[in-house]
């Protein structure tokens, strides 16, 4: 015969070769291909470890709050005796009394009136408190995960012999009676019955046509537990009423937005998520946000108002002029301007419990990769020990303790998750929060409103 | 191919079923594949997980553009290859015996059909580079080219080993043919 010929009846020899592999062939094999993965958690070191690195110093780092109501007393640059001395600010004596040298005052009135001399009292209260706090977070642990494999027949390695209709065996559409959720109907009523009868007469023994697959509800992945921690910027911002303006200095009327500054604060949640649908669900459960706010302020005037009541007359620059004796037999003076300062250094902090109530909305954008979205309402509990703000009626730090405020909050958070071993997904998210109520600080005087900035690392696991 | 690809997926996420049906419908082909290769059944059951190990690691990286059975069967030729080349079996020398032998270009042989049992056995007493170039050429599919690479040998030496080969096979199953007549009368 011919070369191609001995070729081709060689190579038909060997079409339907079959040699059955030993048993334990397979156990070695599924131990290799499933062991665990080692996990390499070095790209997600760096955000974590930023989170918790700014959390700790946040806590850990005592903080100092200070309140000041001294009016500071600062030099003239001008002034026709020539003499000025300067002195420093904050240090300037926590008294004077009218034991003190002849004083003689002149400066600007808005009315043109001459000045009645007058005393000023100051007093000088310095509070210093640390503060330090810390906080702890635990994640859930975690379920074994069942993915989907309804409805499959598995024919094992005893069950199969060297059948020509291994092949039929292997295709799904001739199974009609077993169903799957991934199988074309059309495929199950067009298949043809003969192949059907012959994988059923070749049905090796064990294998029962009449198992039905259980009803597992949960085959869509229908319920997840998702939980997550993370840094929050808090946004504050003052609202005042107009109608507060004539008792308000001037100047610290208009910088009325320095009495609240942002701050920052550590967020977390555990909520559960229920889909009814590939791509849509509900989201609930329960977040603490811990947030603060740092006023700073450390304005000056050197108008001082003049008040009949609480209301503003009129303003007046005051200058002082302190006198001395020198060695040569005349005197010596030292002009002062007096200034009104509006002075706070306050580091308030605020508990915020919500439960959230969410639409929530999934995107797969690879087979490791899934957007989330949600957005809703959240019932919010607002509690602080202690909040100091600035009265800006008599310009003295104002303190309340055990405030709280019930609210509703616009809540919604997107976050990106991926594949994480068996565990489940594990990703990056941010999400915003809009308290709809404002607190009302220093006795209601004006309101605080506040809005939220989540960005954390999140975990989810379907079960 | 529809259930094959559903299948294959489920073998990435990590089914562990998808992986056993995968497994079942393709082990006892694939092992045979290794046995033809290697004669030994502990070397050949070796390379057999290795390159099952390979197909379970690498099923993303198939694109479903060609036969999932191509494929894998690639993979388990280049296996028992390279187990063979482990082993160092794969000795290309030519004996002087051989050397005299004269090739003709048809093979003296009659039949309707290979005995396949036969053949297994006399494929054994082959030396191995002799039965590997062979299978991958008459059986495989493979060209020269493909298998001068893969046994990094020139491509006219794979020529003349697939010709030898071929005439040391028909040779002996003629004998063998012979024999057994022999022994009936």
């Amino acid at each position: 015969m011919s070369q191609e010929e001995f070729d081709r009846k060689l190579k038909q020899t060997f079409e339907d070769e079959y040699y059955p592999p030993a048993e334990h062939l397979w156990n070695n094999i599924d131990k290799r291909i499933n062991q665990p993965k080692k996990k390499y958690f070095w790209w997600w070191i760096a955000p974590a470890a930023l989170i918790a690195v700014s959390a700790l110093m946040y806590y850990f780092i005592p903080k100092s709050e200070q309140t000041n109501s001294i009016t500071a007393v600062q030099p003239t640059t001008s002034y026709n005796n020539n003499t000025t001395k300067t002195a420093n600010q904050n240090n300037s004596p926590a008294t004077i009394n009218n034991n003190a040298e002849q004083v003689e005052m002149s400066g600007n009135t808005n009315n043109n009136e001459s000045l009645v001399h007058s005393t000023a009292n100051y007093q000088r209260n310095t509070n210093s408190t640390n503060t330090n706090q810390s906080e702890n977070n635990t994640a859930n642990t975690e379920r074994n995960h069942n993915s989907n494999n309804v409805g499959i027949t598995v024919i094992t390695q005893e069950n199969v012999s060297n059948n020509s209709n291994l092949e039929q065996s292997f295709t799904f559409s001739n199974l009609d009676i077993v169903r799957y959720p991934y199988v074309n109907l059309l495929d199950v009523f067009l298949a043809p019955k003969a192949r059907y009868n012959d994988f059923v007469a070749n049905i090796p023994l064990g294998v029962s046509l009449n198992n039905k697959p259980k009803n597992n509800k949960n085959k869509l992945n229908s319920r997840y537990l998702n939980f997550g921690f993370g840094s929050t910027i808090a946004f504050n911002k003052v609202e005042v009423d107009n109608s507060l303006q004539p008792m308000v200095h001037f100047h610290l009327w208009d910088k009325k937005d320095k009495l609240t500054r942002n701050g920052r604060g550590f967020n977390s949640y555990i909520t559960y998520t229920h889909k009814f649908s590939k791509y849509f669900g509900v989201e609930s459960g329960i977040g603490y946000t811990l947030r603060t706010e740092n006023i700073q302020m450390n304005e000056v005037s050197d108008s001082i108002a003049f008040r009949s009541g609480n209301k503003i007359v009129g303003y007046q620059r005051i200058m002082l002029l302190a006198i001395s004796k020198n060695n040569q037999g005349g005197y010596d003076t030292t002009p002062y301007n007096a200034v009104q300062a509006f002075t706070i250094l306050a580091d308030n902090k605020y508990n915020l419990l919500q439960i959230p109530i969410k639409a929530f909305g999934e995107i797969p954008l690879s087979k490791k990769l899934t957007l989330t979205l949600d957005a809703g309402i959240a019932f919010s509990y607002l509690y602080t020990k202690k909040m100091l703000h600035l009265n800006i009626v008599d310009e003295k730090i104002y303190e309340e303790k055990n405030k709280s405020l019930f609210s509703l909050a616009l809540s919604s958070k997107l976050a990106l998750y991926t594949k994480f071993n068996d565990f489940g997904e594990i990703g990056l998210y941010t999400g915003i929060a809009k308290y709809q109520k404002t607190l009302g600080v220093a006795n209601n005087q004006y309101q605080l409103k506040m809005n939220d900035l989540y960005f954390g690392i999140g975990f989810r696991r379907a079960f | 191919m529809f259930a094959e690809k559903q299948i294959i997926e489920g073998c990435i996420s990590g089914d562990r079923q998808s992986q056993q049906i995968l497994y079942n419908k393709f082990a006892g082909k694939m092992m045979a594949i290794c046995r033809r290769y290697i004669k030994d059944t502990d070397y050949a059951e070796d390379a057999f997980q290795e390159a099952f190990v390979k197909v379970f690691h690498n099923l993303k990286k198939f694109a479903f553009q060609s036969s999932f059975e191509t494929w894998i069967t690639r993979i388990f030729i280049n296996e028992s290859i390279n187990k063979l080349r482990s082993l160092k079996r794969l000795v290309l020398h030519v004996s002087i015996d051989e050397q005299t032998w004269q090739i003709p270009e048809k093979i003296d042989l009659n039949i309707d059909k290979f005995d396949k049992e036969l053949v297994m056995m006399l494929i054994d007493k082959m030396p191995e580079n002799y039965s590997v170039v062979l299978m991958m050429y008459a059986v495989d599919g493979y060209s020269h080219k493909e298998i001068s690479e893969k046994l990094n040998m020139p491509e006219s030496t794979s020529r003349s080993t697939l010709t030898r080969a071929r005439n040391m096979l028909g040779q002996m199953y003629k004998k063998a043919i012979v024999n057994h007549e022999s022994r009936r009368i």
